[in-house]
């Protein structure tokens, strides 16, 4: 039984507890040895409710802890590249929450120094640990469906977040902060993108023009090998999460992705109804702790990562294509980078 | 119509596929219609339905029927290139017309159609049956009552078990003009509004058939509305599971769907899961109900006089539109809508 590792975590917002909060309490062979948070009072707070024994204002000053061994960068996105390259140079292995990055310059610029240092690296892409994705892969894997033709992915978030977390400056907007997850699936399913065309609006929250975003998005994609693909991104599905992910194949069809959430049907003289999905803790929670106990292992054992940053550039890359397509509403070709 | 018994006296214009499930619903099930005559070029096959029906006049000459003083509707199941002449002629015969879709494939044609039947002031009827369908029937009513706000983002999923016959699809004016234009009037019925831009991408992904004829089997269609709501449709020509027809209507307060229906609505589970029925084959057996619907608006509208509940210019748009997504795909760029009309 070798020791157990000592992690960090850096952000602790909505997501990044998450991650702490599974490091802290669910994976066993992992340390949570330090929290940071550039908001005062956070970290300090954090971790004297989970007894973390070391907390941080400045994400410096975790790297700079000789004893943490990993750390888990769970801040927004704008600040990915600054803290992934000092946590490279101080030889911490890496887990990045997507997107990558804002810019593929800064991504190839993180990786590159990821790279030379020689650094361990992996993506957060949660939906890759999902009991229902991991099963569809498998299945496609096994040729149950055939060769895929056609994908169809949906992520529909129940509201919009706070507007400074969509501001496209922060998060990249709706294409890049939401669509990088259907985008690294449909990767993952039938393989890399050849050309991508997007339209979309502020539909539900005129709000979303006032930072230059949209709430609703349909990104058609076409595939390296032929296949099309089409993703719709929303940020007001009133009645809860919606993620659902369709394949057709040349032998038949396959659907990930369910609305109810508790397994109750309710029966009365008004109709037959039941529960939604109400948020993305409700349906990724223990994907987001498959994901981190995923990235332990790797890094304790030696192995390399489960989602690479290539991966990560990938996804971005498409992510940008179509938030480049919908602004000036034509088809776009990826560069091969 | 001043008849006796106030039925309205229709006669039927082809009896080939279409046409015999018409003949079929008018001789048994609308109540409101008389099934006076048939019409087919070809002999044995009329002579068959006609007798199949009970219906004892028949023409070979569709002239021979719109020029009968006791019929009052056609009910026009020929093809498509044959459509145009027959709508002038009967139109100008004071007979009302229920025509097969898509209406023409020629846009300068539709409009011509538009202008005689007006003019000459009888109603025509486009057969999009779909409309008549429970299933988006409910969709429907249930958006127009506000149940999900503003429909924001319409989803259509649409594909076939199989693809037509070779000699078919060659006429057929390829996928988006004889299969999607069924869902481009879909989308503009539910969504209440005019598709303003349409941007397409269709291959030959799973036949080498459609290669032969310069035809897709695949094809992902975005749709930008007048009101600024959005859709996506993806069709397939060949769906091995059987008939998928599915709607989704994404609103400001909620979301409407229909799944596909089933023969039976049985489950068995086993060691390797839980398995139930496939989708109903194909459009015979799973849009009977709306074929006979569509009928009964028909007659129920010509004969109290009230508008045709889909008109000559929903069978325009539908065209306009699939002409503008084949557009789309051949160059590679968002159409608008406009460009094709």
């Amino acid at each position: 039984m070798k020791a157990r590792l000592n992690v960090g975590v850096i952000g602790l917002g909505r997501l990044g507890r998450v991650y702490a909060e599974d490091l802290a309490r669910h994976v066993p062979t992992a340390n949570l040895i330090a929290v940071a948070d550039t908001r005062e009072g956070v970290a300090e707070s954090f971790a004297g409710e989970y007894g973390v024994p070391r907390w941080y204002q400045h994400h410096s000053d975790l790297l700079n802890d000789k004893d943490v061994a990993a750390v888990a960068v769970i801040t927004p996105t704008n600040t990915h590249k600054q803290i992934v390259i000092e946590a490279a140079s101080r030889g911490k292995a890496i887990f990045c929450e997507k997107p990558i990055s804002l810019s593929l310059a800064d991504a190839e610029e993180m990786l590159d120094v990821v790279e030379s240092k020689g650094a361990f690296f992996q993506m957060g892409f949660q939906r890759r640990f999902d009991a229902g994705y991991i099963e569809a892969k498998k299945k496609i894997g096994d040729g149950v469906i055939g060769t895929p033709v056609l994908i169809s992915l949906t992520s529909r978030d129940p509201f919009a977040p706070p507007l400074e977390f969509c501001d496209p400056k922060a998060s990249g907007g709706l294409i890049v902060d939401m669509g990088i997850h259907d985008f690294d699936l449909a990767r993952m399913f039938v393989g890399e993108v050849r050309s991508v065309y997007a339209t979309g609006g502020a539909l539900a929250y005129p709000e979303m023009k006032s930072i230059g975003d949209i709430d609703n998005a349909l990104v058609n994609l076409v595939f390296e090998n032929g296949p099309l693909g089409v993703v719709q991104l929303s940020r007001n599905a009133v009645f809860g999460y919606d993620i659902r992910t369709e394949i057709w194949g040349t032998k038949g069809s396959l659907q990930i992705g369910y609305f109810r959430h508790t397994p109750v049907l309710v029966m009365t003289k008004e109709g037959i109804s039941h529960d939604v999905v109400p948020h993305f803790m409700q349906r990724f929670e223990k994907a987001y702790l498959a994901q981190i106990q995923d990235f332990i292992v790797n890094v304790g054992n030696g192995r390399g990562p489960s989602i690479s940053g290539a991966d990560g550039l990938a996804a971005l890359q498409i992510s940008l294509a179509a938030t480049e397509s919908l602004r000036q509403n034509r088809p776009v070709t990826l560069k091969v980078v | 119509m001043g008849r006796k018994g106030g039925k309205l006296r229709v006669g039927v214009l082809g009896v080939g596929r279409i046409g015999k499930i018409h003949t079929e619903n008018l001789v048994a099930r609308v109540p409101g219609a008389e099934l006076a005559i048939l019409a087919d070029v070809f002999p044995e096959e009329l002579k068959t339905v006609a007798a199949r029906r009970g219906v004892s006049r028949t023409a070979s000459d569709y002239k021979d029927v719109i020029n009968l003083s006791d019929i009052d509707a056609v009910v026009i199941c020929t093809p498509t290139n044959t459509h145009f002449q027959i709508i002038l002629d009967a139109a100008a015969a004071g007979k009302h017309i229920f025509c097969e879709k898509p209406i023409e494939l020629s846009i300068d044609k539709i409009k011509t159609i538009n202008q005689t039947v007006e003019k000459c002031g009888v109603q025509l009827m486009v057969g999009f049956n779909r409309r008549f369908d429970p299933n988006f029937s409910k969709l429907r009513e249930m958006i127009e009552a506000g149940r999900i706000g503003q429909a924001q983002v319409l989803r259509i999923t649409s594909r076939d078990p199989g693809p037509p016959p070779e000699n078919y699809l060659r006429a057929s004016g390829g996928i988006f003009l004889d299969m999607t234009i069924h869902d481009f009037d879909m989308a503009r019925s539910l969504m209440a509004s005019d598709i303003k831009e349409v941007y397409a991408k269709a291959d030959v992904l799973v036949d080498p058939v459609f290669k032969k004829v310069h035809d897709w089997d695949t094809a992902v269609v975005t749709l930008t509305f007048d009101n600024g709501a959005l859709g996506t449709i993806d069709n397939s020509r060949k769906a091995v599971y059987g008939y998928d027809q599915r709607v989704e209507v994404f609103g400001s307060a909620g979301m409407v769907a229909v799944k596909n229906k089933t023969p039976d609505d049985h489950v068995c589970l086993d060691r390797a899961g839980a398995h139930s029925s496939l989708p109903l084959h194909f459009f015979l057996e799973r849009y009977a109900e709306s074929y006979l619907n569509e009928m009964v608006a028909f007659v129920d509208a010509v004969k109290d006089g009230k508008p045709v509940p889909v008109t000559g210019k929903d069978g325009l748009m539908s065209v306009a539109i699939g002409l503008a997504a084949t557009k789309s795909v051949k160059e590679n760029r968002p159409v608008q809508v406009a460009e094709a009309l």
